[in-house]
C-alpha cells in the first residue's frame, strides 16, 4: 500500500519531529508523553484527511438538512448507528431536534435511563413524543422512578406520554404546557394526582386511561380534555369509581368517550352529556345502560357504539336504536361475534359488538333474531336491512312489522343452509302487510350455494324468503324485484 | 409549455402542468407570469432533470401536498417507508444519482420526489451497524478519538437490551 518513497518520507518526517521534540529531554516520563502526544497529533491529522477524503461520498455532499430528511424516516434505534457513522453524518443527525424528539424505550433497554439523558437534551425545545412500555413478563420492572425523574426535567417540552406496565407517575405533577396526550395503562391501580400538571391547563386534549382512577376534584388540565379513553379498575376498588360520576364537569369539552370494563358497581357518571360529545362507546358485559343514557340524553350523541356479551342486549339496544332516525340497518357475523350497525342519512350511527360463544350455534341465530326484534321494533325510519340468512330464517316466523323498508339484503354463506331447511314466510298471506313498501330483495350468495340449494338461482331466492311461488306467491298484490347477487364467499 | 435550462444548458420544454409538479417552478411562473422566459435551473444537470421530469410526467395530475399539512399527518409520514411500485422502479439508479435526485427534489421542491429518495436511502441503511453503513456508502470512520470513546459508549447504552 505504501512505496518506498512514501515509507521514507513517514520515517524521515516522524523521526525528525520526534527527536526536535525529545532532543533536551532526559526524563524517560517527558519522552513517554512526547511520544503520546506525536501520535495523536498524527491520528488527528489522519482524522482530518479521511474527513476530507469523505466529502467524495454523494451521502457527505448532501446538505445536513438533506441527509436529516433521510433520517427521519428511520426507526428510533437506527438513528444512533446513524450518529456512529461519520463525523459528517453525527454532526447533520446531532443537529436537527426532531430527530431524537420520537423517544421509544422499554423496560428491555437496559440503559434506558441513560439513553433519555443522552437523547433529552438533543431535543432542545422540540416537542418530544416520549414511550416507555414496561414488559409484564420482563422481572426487573426498570428503573421507574429515575425515568420518571428525568422526564420531570423535560416536562415543558413533552408532547405526549405513552406509558404502559409498572409506572411512576411522579412526572404528571409537573407543569407541562405542551402536553396533548397521554396514554397511560398501569399493572396496579392508580390514580391520577389532584394536582396533574401542576394544576395548570395547557393543550391536553387526548387521555388514555388503563386502570386509572381520575382525579376526586375539579382539574383544570381536564377542562381542555376531547377525547378520554378509559379501562376502568374492578367496581371493588373503593377508588375506582372515583372522578367517574362527575365526569363530564370535570372533562366539560369531552367530544369522544369510550369507557372500557364498565361493570356492575362503578357509578355512571351524571348527566347530560357535553353538547361536544359525538363519539361514545361503551364496553361492558352485563350493565343496564338504559337509566344512564335516558339521562345522558344519548339521543343527541352522533356515534353510539356497545360492546359486551349476549347479556348486554336486552336492556339496551331499544334505547341506543331508537334514537338518531336511523334508515340502514346492518347485521353481520364474524367468528365469535355479532355485530349491528346502523346508521341515518344525516350520518347518526348506533352500532353494537356482541361477543358470542361460537356463530355455528342454533340458539344464536334465534338471539340474533331476537336482538334484530328488538331493533327493528324501534326502527320504523328503517328502509334498507341487510342480513345473514340464518337470521332471516329465525325473523320470519314472528310477527314483526317493517313498514319503511324498501330494500333487503340477505346474505347466505355456504355453509347455510342445507336443503330442507327453507324457513317459513313472515306470514304466507299477510307478507305484504308485513313489507308493506318492500321493492328490493337482494340475495347475496356463492354460485355454488345457490347450486346447493337445489333450485334455479333466480326462483330458490324467493322460496327462501316466502315470496317465492312456492310459497303462494301468486297470491300477492305486489312483487318485489329480486336481484341475486353472486359473491366470493370466504 | 414551459422551458427549462438546465446547469449544463440543455433546454427541456414541459407542459405547465407537469413542470408544475415542483413549487419552485410554480412559484417562479407566477411571479413571472405569461412570458415565453426559459426558467435557469442552474443547480440541476440534465441527466438529473430528465429523471426529475419522468417522475413529474408520471405523477402529473396527482394532488399536490398542502403546505400546511398538520404536525399529525407529517408524524404518521414519517413512520411509513412505504414506496408505490413505480417509484421503487423509478428509483432504482446508482447512489450517486440517487443523491442527485434528492438534491434536485429539495432544490425544485418536490415533496413526494424528495420522500421517494429519502426512503430509499432510509430503507438501506435500516437494521445495519456503523460499518455495514460506512460500506455501503463508501465513507471511513473519520471519528476522533474522544468521539470514538463517547460513540462506543453510546453504542452500548442503544444496543444492550
Amino acid at each position: 500500500m505504501l512505496t518506498p518513497a512514501h515509507n521514507r518520507a513517514l520515517e524521515s518526517c516522524l523521526a525528525d519531529i520526534f527527536r526536535d521534540v525529545t532532543g533536551d529531554m532526559d526524563h524517560a516520563a517527558h519522552v513517554q508523553k512526547a511520544f503520546l502526544t506525536v501520535m495523536d497529533k498524527s491520528l488527528r491529522i489522519l482524522c482530518a484527511e479521511m474527513f476530507q477524503w469523505n466529502a467524495s461520498s454523494p451521502s457527505h455532499r448532501a446538505p445536513p438538512e438533506v441527509l436529516a430528511a433521510c433520517l427521519q424516516f428511520l426507526p428510533f434505534r437506527d438513528r444512533f448507528r446513524v450518529s456512529h457513522v461519520s463525523r459528517r453524518w453525527r454532526s447533520a443527525a446531532l443537529a436537527f431536534p426532531a430527530l431524537w424528539a420520537d423517544i421509544r424505550l422499554s423496560a428491555a433497554d437496559k440503559h434506558a435511563v441513560e439513553l433519555m439523558r443522552l437523547v433529552l437534551p438533543r431535543t432542545g425545545v422540540y416537542p418530544v413524543e416520549f414511550t416507555y412500555t414496561s414488559s409484564y413478563t420482563h422481572t426487573a420492572a426498570g428503573p421507574l422512578d429515575t425515568i420518571s425523574n428525568v422526564l420531570c426535567e423535560h416536562m415543558h417540552h413533552i408532547r405526549s406520554i405513552d406509558w404502559c406496565g409498572s409506572i411512576d407517575y411522579a412526572c404528571f405533577s409537573r407543569p407541562a404546557p405542551m402536553l396533548e396526550a397521554i396514554r397511560c395503562s398501569s399493572t396496579v391501580i392508580a390514580r391520577l394526582p389532584d394536582d396533574l400538571l401542576g394544576g395548570s391547563a395547557g393543550r391536553l386534549h387526548a387521555l388514555s386511561l388503563g386502570y386509572f382512577a381520575l382525579p376526586s376534584a375539579a382539574c383544570p388540565p381536564l377542562r381542555t380534555v376531547t377525547h378520554l379513553d378509559c379501562t376502568l379498575p374492578g367496581p371493588w376498588n373503593v377508588s375506582s369509581s372515583q372522578g367517574l360520576d362527575h365526569l363530564f364537569t370535570i372533562c366539560p369539552k369531552l367530544q369522544s368517550l369510550t369507557l372500557r370494563k364498565f361493570r356492575q358497581g362503578h357509578v355512571f357518571p351524571t348527566g347530560p352529556v357535553p353538547p361536544s360529545l359525538e363519539d361514545l362507546v361503551i364496553e361492558t358485559t352485563e350493565r343496564n345502560l338504559v337509566i344512564a343514557l335516558d339521562e345522558w340524553s344519548c339521543d343527541t350523541i352522533r356515534h353510539i357504539s356497545l360492546r359486551g356479551l349476549s347479556g348486554l342486549t336486552q336492556f339496551n339496544f331499544a334505547t341506543i336504536f331508537r334514537s338518531g332516525h336511523l334508515t340502514v340497518l346492518d347485521v353481520s357475523t364474524t367468528i365469535n361475534s355479532v355485530l349491528f350497525h346502523a346508521r341515518s342519512e344525516s350520518g347518526y350511527t348506533r352500532s353494537a359488538a356482541i361477543t358470542v360463544g361460537s356463530v355455528w350455534s342454533p340458539e344464536l341465530h334465534t338471539f340474533v333474531a331476537s336482538c334484530v326484534e328488538g331493533v327493528a321494533s324501534c326502527l320504523e325510519s328503517l328502509t334498507a336491512l341487510s342480513l345473514p340468512y340464518t337470521t332471516w330464517h329465525n325473523l320470519v316466523s314472528r310477527i314483526l312489522v317493517f313498514p319503511s323498508l324498501v330494500e333487503l339484503t340477505i346474505r347466505i354463506a355456504d355453509w347455510q343452509p342445507g336443503p330442507g331447511v327453507w324457513p317459513r314466510a313472515f306470514d304466507e298471506s299477510s307478507s305484504a302487510a308485513q313489507t308493506p313498501a318492500l321493492r328490493d330483495i337482494i340475495v347475496s350468495a356463492s354460485r355454488a350455494t345457490l347450486s346447493h340449494m337445489g333450485a334455479p338461482v333466480a326462483i330458490e331466492p324467493c322460496r327462501i324468503l316466502g315470496y317465492g311461488p312456492q310459497c303462494g306467491f301468486e297470491n300477492h298484490s305486489r312483487c318485489p324485484n329480486i336481484t341475486v347477487t353472486l359473491i366470493q364467499e370466504e | 409549455m414551459v422551458n427549462l435550462v438546465t446547469s449544463d444548458n440543455e433546454t427541456f420544454t414541459v407542459d405547465k402542468d407537469v413542470a408544475e409538479r415542483s413549487v419552485l417552478i410554480k412559484n417562479m411562473l407566477e411571479d413571472v407570469g405569461e412570458s415565453d422566459q426559459p426558467i435557469p435551473l442552474p443547480n440541476v444537470s440534465s441527466p438529473v432533470l430528465k429523471k426529475v421530469l419522468e417522475y413529474c410526467e408520471h405523477h402529473r395530475g396527482e394532488p399536490l401536498p398542502a403546505a400546511d399539512a398538520d404536525s399529525n399527518q407529517d408524524e404518521t409520514r414519517k413512520r411509513s417507508t412505504d414506496i408505490s411500485e413505480w417509484d421503487q422502479k423509478f428509483i432504482t439508479v446508482d447512489q450517486e444519482m440517487l443523491f442527485e435526485i434528492i438534491l434536485a427534489a429539495n432544490y425544485l421542491d418536490i415533496k413526494p420526489l424528495l420522500d421517494v429518495g429519502c426512503k430509499t436511502v432510509a430503507n438501506m441503511i435500516k437494521g445495519k451497524t456503523p460499518e455495514e453503513i460506512r460500506k455501503l456508502f463508501n465513507i471511513v470512520n473519520d471519528f476522533t478519538p474522544e468521539e470514538e470513546a463517547q460513540i462506543k459508549k453510546e453504542n452500548e447504552w442503544a444496543e444492550d437490551r
